[in-house]
């Protein structure tokens, strides 16, 4: 029996083809919150401005990126948003130092609530390794955490593309105390994507 | 540049193939072999001239260049355009890169249909970038990679390119170290993603493959097992890897390319695992226990590859050194992970020992090794394993000129006997051949 073995035309075509479900899976896939998710707004802060390969963008923070699940320190200069740990969490092992680094959570995927807060913006509540019914959940994964309970959190909304030489613009305009907030959409699985970004509730884009 | 034969024909050097040439022409005048086998037996190899090896590599080095303008060029940004017209343009590019190659497939040109093949691999990874560019996304990069590697693989596979294999394997190593700097977990993906790389390169009878993705399997347990660095069971489970990617070789016939791969690629593992192993304070570091089952796995896979590589006939001293290596590294590890002797007084003197002499013994066996069966890929690696050891005995007695001096004159005289042997043994050859 003979084995069928395509042409090589052919083959190039289904090596394209395979590379263009790829992106075409990402691109949906990373879309998703964007068509099917629940706007909210959060108050933003540029953390400053970064350029590579495929763009310049401002590195924005939330609210939502630096949590603490234990007493926040006073003497401290990092704003740490406290925030409830609602089971299922990890457990605290007693013989750790208090600030050694959590090994265990880097790189876990976590949930954190949100709830309005007084002027209507979005804020972390709780934090929790599953998803809170009936609450909205935001979906992060942990970059660095101490056993202290602090916790740094990336949602994939942490970073936003402009044309080159806008972004400067735009860390100005954060240094002038001007409020910048981000949109953003949050799909039911608690992935989230920057809708837009506002500054004195006026988009960028 | 691969071509659609090629693995059906072994590619030797144009100096190789001229000899083969002028040697068989001798055997046909000679009537040792009939015109007709001389032609058979010239028509299972091919070589690639230096001039078609320069004009692959600058037409690669245009497409690569090609590529990142592309993605500079996007990466500008310009508010002008819409965001579905990027995406229309990232998108499209990588279509019209593989329509263009399979174009030329069809016209017969499967250099030009290669390298198009290749760009549009490239325009893939671009693609990837630029998504996340058009929306907004600063997520988790490693997938990125991986994303990129499994579909440059497919890629060379479906086209049969070792260039676009090759990317894809240097994709896959470069994901493994993005992953161990994101996460403090071992991806397990890895445990598919890399015997797909293997199949790849075993399907593109690809040498080139193996070398670069085969000491990912290392890099996998060092950054799976940081936080085991404690333990015996890390240096001891990479040194055990390079063992086995060893041991692997020897499954292949004796020259066979692509068991140098894997044994090249086996020995660079042994040696960057041996280079911190001979430092005491290394040793003195060591704690008992603790080991996770990644590291047991991944030592116990290991031993066992290098161990059933005995059962191969045709042992080289090279072979018996990275064999005895194994089990000493494997007793070693136990014996400091049981914690039975950590309180000997000696065991830290003992170890540091034990390391720099089975650096020395893998040093001498492969340099036998080279005069033994005439590679000098072995001499390379046996001098390389010297080299160390030399390097990193001399850092413990800088502070002593005499100790130093003689250590560099001792050193001195043994390369120079290294160098008179090699010379020995091309001259032996020479003689045999006249």
């Amino acid at each position: 029996m003979t084995r069928f073995q395509p042409a090589a035309p052919t083959r190039a075509i289904c090596a394209g083809a395979i590379c263009l479900s790829i992106v075409g899976g990402m691109l949906v896939g990373h879309a998703w919150p964007l068509w099917t998710g629940r706007d909210v707004i959060m108050t933003a802060t540029v953390d400053g401005t970064r350029v590579w390969a495929p763009g310049e963008y401002v590195r924005l923070s939330t609210a939502a990126a630096v949590l603490t699940t234990g007493q926040p320190a006073a003497d401290d200069a990092i704003e740490r948003t406290p925030v409830r740990a609602v089971d299922p969490w990890v457990t605290p092992n007693p013989a750790e130092r208090p600030n050694s680094i959590n090994r265990q959570l880097r790189g876990k995927i976590i949930y954190v609530q949100l709830a309005p807060g007084a002027a209507g913006e979005h804020v972390p509540v709780s934090v929790s390794l599953r998803p809170v019914k009936d609450a909205l959940n935001l979906r992060g994964v942990v970059t660095w955490a101490l056993t202290s309970g602090e916790l740094r959190v990336q949602y994939g909304i942490d970073a936003f593309y402009l044309q080159e030489g806008k972004a400067a613009e735009l860390e100005r305009v954060f240094r002038e105390k001007r409020r910048v907030q981000v949109q953003v959409a949050i799909a039911s699985s608690g992935r989230a994507r920057i809708r837009n970004l506002l500054v004195e509730g006026v988009p960028v884009q | 540049m691969d071509v659609l034969d090629a693995t059906a024909r072994r590619r030797i050097s144009s100096r190789q193939l001229s000899w083969l040439e002028r040697e068989s022409r001798a055997w046909q005048e000679s009537s040792l072999i009939d015109p007709a086998a001389r032609a058979a037996i010239l028509d299972r190899y091919t070589a690639i001239s230096a001039e078609r090896r320069a004009i692959t590599a600058m037409t690669l080095l245009a497409a690569g260049m090609g590529a990142v303008g592309l993605l500079l060029l996007i990466g500008y940004n310009w508010d002008q355009i819409p965001r579905l017209a990027k995406l229309a343009i990232v998108i499209g590019a990588v279509a019209a890169a593989f329509a263009a190659s399979a174009f030329a497939y069809a016209r017969q040109r499967p250099g030009v249909a290669e390298t198009l093949a290749f760009f549009g691999t490239l325009l893939f990874g671009n693609a990837i970038w630029l998504v996340a560019q058009v929306l907004h996304i600063e997520g988790r990069y490693p997938d990125a990679f991986l994303w990129w590697g499994v579909g440059a693989l497919a890629c060379a596979w479906l086209v049969r390119s070792e260039w676009i294999g090759a990317l894809g394997a240097a994709i896959v190593l470069v994901w493994v170290g993005a992953e161990g700097d994101f996460t403090a977990h071992p991806s397990p993906v890895f445990v598919l993603l890399w015997p797909l790389a293997i199949g790849v390169a075993y399907s593109l009878r690809s040498s080139l493959m193996i070398r670069v993705c085969a000491p990912a399997a290392a890099l996998w347990i060092f950054f799976g097992g940081t936080d085991n660095s404690h333990t015996a069971f890390w240096l001891g489970g990479i040194a055990l890897v390079g063992c086995g990617l060893y041991g692997l070789g020897r499954w292949h016939e004796a020259e066979s390319r692509l068991r140098r791969a894997w044994e090249s690629s086996g020995l660079l593992v042994l040696l960057l695992a041996f280079i911190p192993l001979m430092f005491s304070e290394i040793h003195r570091g060591l704690a008992a226990g603790g080991v996770t089952p990644l590291l047991t796995a991944g030592a116990v896979v290991s031993a066992v590859a290098a161990g059933i590589a005995v059962l191969r006939p045709s042992r080289t001293p090279a072979d018996r050194a990275v064999l005895g290596t194994a089990v000493a590294v494997a007793v070693w590890a136990v014996a400091s992970w049981s914690g039975l002797f950590r309180q000997t007084s000696g065991f830290t003197l003992s170890a540091t020992v034990l390391f720099s002499v089975l650096t020395l013994v893998m040093a001498v066996a492969l340099i036998r090794t080279a005069l033994l069966t005439d590679r000098a890929m072995d001499l390379g690696a046996g001098v390389a394993f010297a080299l160390a050891f030399l390097a990193v005995r001399w850092a413990s007695i800088i502070q002593n000129l005499f100790w130093s001096g003689l250590l560099l004159l001792a050193a001195a005289g043994s390369l120079l006997a290294v160098v008179r042997l090699w010379r020995g043994r091309a001259h032996a050859v020479a003689g045999r051949a006249s």
